[in-house]
């Protein structure tokens, strides 16, 4: 479990231009452990080029991100993820032909170092709070291709979640998601801030989340401005 | 040095003539059509069935064969490649095939001709020019104008003319391009059609100077995809730099390295402009 | 009869190892490579210069042929980490088509001429021992891709396959898992290339034409995806179906470009019927 009061990742002037346009203006964030940081904007604003900096699957940023102090520099997206940094995607990145229990499974197993993975049987047992949390029991079996465009959402935020990683970066966790998936989803949110971990979440309308927020941003025209939360 | 240097601009200049073919239609189908040799080779055979095996004038045989092979190339780059691009194969999937297209047609070419290689050319050994310590015959200086030339053309019109940078949006986008108006079948057949007589011509000209065997086809395939690729930045046209990059590279191996390395050293080409040209830039495309 | 028999069994061998030595990248991280036979080149050469020019005992020699081809195999991986797609493809056809120019030039390999007198493994052992020694190696190499499979590695260069930036999310180690897949498919093609030599007890550069990974391609696509055996049983049915011809009386000489012919056709035939077959069930799926 992550420690209090220790920023956890820090990202000082990030700018990232494709061409001549500027797509994020020297944009500086800092998340520390035990916080929930909601990043709002409209769509097409950077949102999720800035979390592909912050993660590593866009490289060709200036600025600098510090992972607890260390600077990432150009630590590819799967080092940054190994270290305890790991996001979602807005539009899910789900394994087509592996089950919803291989993918929480994968979470916690693909860091695993390459050599000693060989050695490792595969199995199929799925014992993960996540799938609790999540109620993801009925699904276990199911497919990736069989996933509704909401479950496909859950499913990401699990793998992610089952990580077990310090900082959670979620593109739009709560897109199609309504009732008590929704429910649970916020509630598994709120958990991992209670427990110590930095959660950011990308979402245009939440306000159960911006209502309980520690930061709350805007990203427009390339800046990142701080809002109050309501 | 001036014979390497002959020696690479006269090899260069075929060379050039069929990478420019090549990357036209690279440049709209953006296939490694490993196929696309066989239009050298089948030219050439066919040329030298028509004029020699059969006896007809030159001013006979040489538009035949270009014609005929010009309608193979149309075939399979306006024809084949986009069906199978519509039906959803992948391009690797079209390398495979393109590959196993060469192979067939190499074998057929082998059993035709009995695995003979041919030579149009004349039966005298033309003395040619001294040339920078290396000796140029005519038919030579005639190839190396042509591929200039042809080259200098291209980009002109690639880069002024309104044909040429239709024919560039079609390469990008072309539903894009069919939205804003273009005829993109048309501008993708005259494409084909320009790429192939190119090519074709390369075989003709390259039989009446030295010997043609089924297997070259291959070879030229490579050389083209090498040379393009390493002209690329300079569009289409830039084949021709490409192609005679290569031929000094080539030469350079066959004179000071080893005569026998000369076509590793088009293969070694291959795998390095490759990894080079598509080296992991910083941001992986997604997927 | 029997040595025809005989033949085609170790046809049948080689075919089906270089079909596993493939399987390791299809249906893992399902890239299409096209240097396998490069690599069962090094093994075969290392073996045959090791046992020959050098005298070592065959054993060792098979050892250190094996490892040198893993280490070409890794390589080769690490050269072409940064490729995809056709890209990757046509990189390494470079590099097998090269690789052959090598093998024909260099003084090492003899050039052109080969290199022959190689030791058996097992002596001048009976018919017994030679189906023996051949269904060892097929068992060892299948084995080694059944628990590969099975592992976590396995399941995460599959995931790697399926959607790459999914498994970097949660920290797969792509150029890790690359290298060990370049390890075990040179293992896998040098053990076929160490059983060529030391059953035709002869190599020359033309065994290892890329044009030879027509069949083991083949096998692999049609197999696609299911257990190493079936792989294996594949490769052999092409084979067997390929050399038919000789064992109802044909000429030895078969028409080598003939059956190229067939071959590459059915390929064609068969690349293009199972990607149809795979775009019809994604898009049943939606």
């Amino acid at each position: 479990m992550p420690e209090a009061d220790v920023p956890l990742l820090a990202a000082k002037n990030i700018s990232r231009r494709f061409g001549s346009a500027p797509v994020l203006d020297s944009v500086s964030l800092t998340l520390a452990a035990g916080t929930l940081t909601v990043l709002t904007g409209r769509n097409g604003s950077g949102k999720t080029t800035l979390v592909n900096c912050l993660t590593g699957f866009d490289l060709a940023y200036e600025g600098e991100v510090q992972f607890r102090g260390t600077p990432l520099g150009r630590t590819p997206a799967d080092g940054r993820a190994r270290l305890g940094l790991v996001r979602t995607f807005q539009y899910p990145h789900v394994f087509a032909d592996l089950r919803v229990g291989d993918h929480v499974r994968l979470g916690r197993l693909a860091g695993l170092a390459a050599i000693r993975s060989y050695f490792t049987r595969w199995g199929t047992a799925v014992t993960a709070e996540i799938v609790d949390e999540l109620d993801l029991s009925p699904l276990l079996e199911r497919p990736g291709f069989a996933l509704s465009f909401g479950e496909m959402k859950v499913v990401n935020t699990a793998r992610a979640l089952a990580t077990g990683a310090p900082v959670v970066l979620l593109d739009e966790p709560l897109a199609s998601l309504h009732g008590w998936r929704r429910a649970l989803m916020v509630r598994a949110i709120e958990r991992r801030r209670s427990a110590g971990y930095a959660v950011l979440v990308i979402e245009h309308e939440a306000p159960e989340l911006a209502a309980s927020a520690d930061d709350l941003f805007e990203l427009e025209g390339g800046t990142l401005n701080r809002r109050s939360p309501a | 040095m001036g014979s390497i240097l002959v020696a690479a601009i006269v090899s260069g200049s075929i060379y050039a003539l069929v990478s420019l073919g090549f990357a036209l239609a690279f440049r709209i189908s953006s296939v490694f059509n490993l196929a696309h040799g066989i239009l050298l080779v089948t030219a050439g055979y066919l040329n030298y069935w028509l004029a020699v095996q059969h006896g007809l004038s030159p001013w006979i045989s040489v538009p035949t064969s270009l014609a005929l092979v010009g309608a193979l190339g149309l075939t399979i780059e306006a024809v084949l490649i986009p069906a199978a691009k519509t039906a959803g194969l992948k391009p690797v999937d079209l390398l495979l095939l393109s590959w196993l297209m060469l192979l067939i047609v190499q074998d057929v070419l082998a059993i035709a001709f009995e695995s003979q290689s041919i030579y149009v050319g004349a039966s005298q050994v033309r003395e040619g020019w001294a040339v920078f310590g290396g000796r140029v015959t005519p038919l030579q200086a005639l190839i190396v104008a042509t591929s200039i030339l042809v080259g200098a053309a291209l980009f002109l019109i690639i880069r002024r003319s309104a044909t040429g940078q239709e024919v560039l949006a079609v390469g990008d986008d072309p539903r894009l391009a069919m939205i804003c108006g273009l005829n993109v079948k048309k501008i993708i057949g005259l494409n084909a059609a320009a790429a192939a007589l190119l090519t074709a011509g390369a075989g003709i000209l390259m039989s009446y100077q030295e010997r043609l065997d089924p297997t070259l086809g291959f070879r030229f395939s490579v050389i083209a995809i090498v040379s393009t690729l390493i002209g690329f930045p300079l569009g289409p046209a830039g084949a021709v730099v490409g192609a005679y990059v290569l031929a000094l590279f080539e030469t350079l191996v066959l004179y000071v390295v080893d005569p026998g390395l000369r076509d590793a050293a088009v293969y070694a080409g291959l795998f390095l402009v490759l990894v080079w040209t598509y080296r992991r830039s910083l941001v992986p495309p997604e997927g | 009869m029997v040595d025809l028999t005989l033949y085609v069994l170790q046809l049948c061998v080689v075919v089906g190892l270089l079909a596993l030595a493939i399987s390791f990248y299809t249906d893992g991280l399902g890239y299409v490579v096209l240097h396998p036979f490069a690599l069962a080149g090094v093994g075969a050469y290392v073996f045959a210069v090791l046992a020959t020019r050098y005298q070592w005992p065959p054993i060792l020699g098979a050892l250190a042929a094996v490892s040198s081809a893993a280490l070409s195999g890794l390589l080769c991986a690490e050269a072409i980490r940064s490729l995809r797609g056709d890209g990757l493809t046509l990189a390494t056809f470079g590099i097998g088509v090269g690789s052959f120019e090598l093998f024909r030039q260099l003084d090492i390999t003899n050039s052109v001429f080969g290199i022959g007198s190689i030791p058996s493994l097992v002596g001048d052992g009976g018919r017994a021992w030679q189906v023996g020694v051949a269904l060892l190696a097929l068992l060892l190499a299948a084995g080694l891709v059944r628990t590969w499979r099975r592992s976590v590695g396995g399941t995460v260069v599959a995931a790697l396959r399926m959607d790459e930036w999914g498994a970097l999310s949660v920290g797969a180690p792509l150029v890790a898992h690359q290298r060990v897949t370049g390890l075990l498919a040179g293992a896998v093609a040098g053990l076929g290339g160490v059983y060529l030599a030391v059953t035709a007890r002869f190599v020359e550069p033309r065994d290892f034409q890329v044009s030879g990974l027509l069949v083991p391609l083949g096998a692999v696509i049609v197999a696609g995806g299911r257990t190493p055996w079936g792989v294996v049983v594949v490769a052999g049915g092409i084979v067997l179906v390929s050399q038919g011809a000789r064992f109802v009386g044909a000429s030895p000489v078969v028409a080598g470009p003939l059956t190229e012919i067939a071959i590459a056709a059915c390929l064609a035939a068969v690349l293009v019927f199972t990607r149809l077959r795979q775009l019809r069930r994604d898009n049943a799926r939606g």
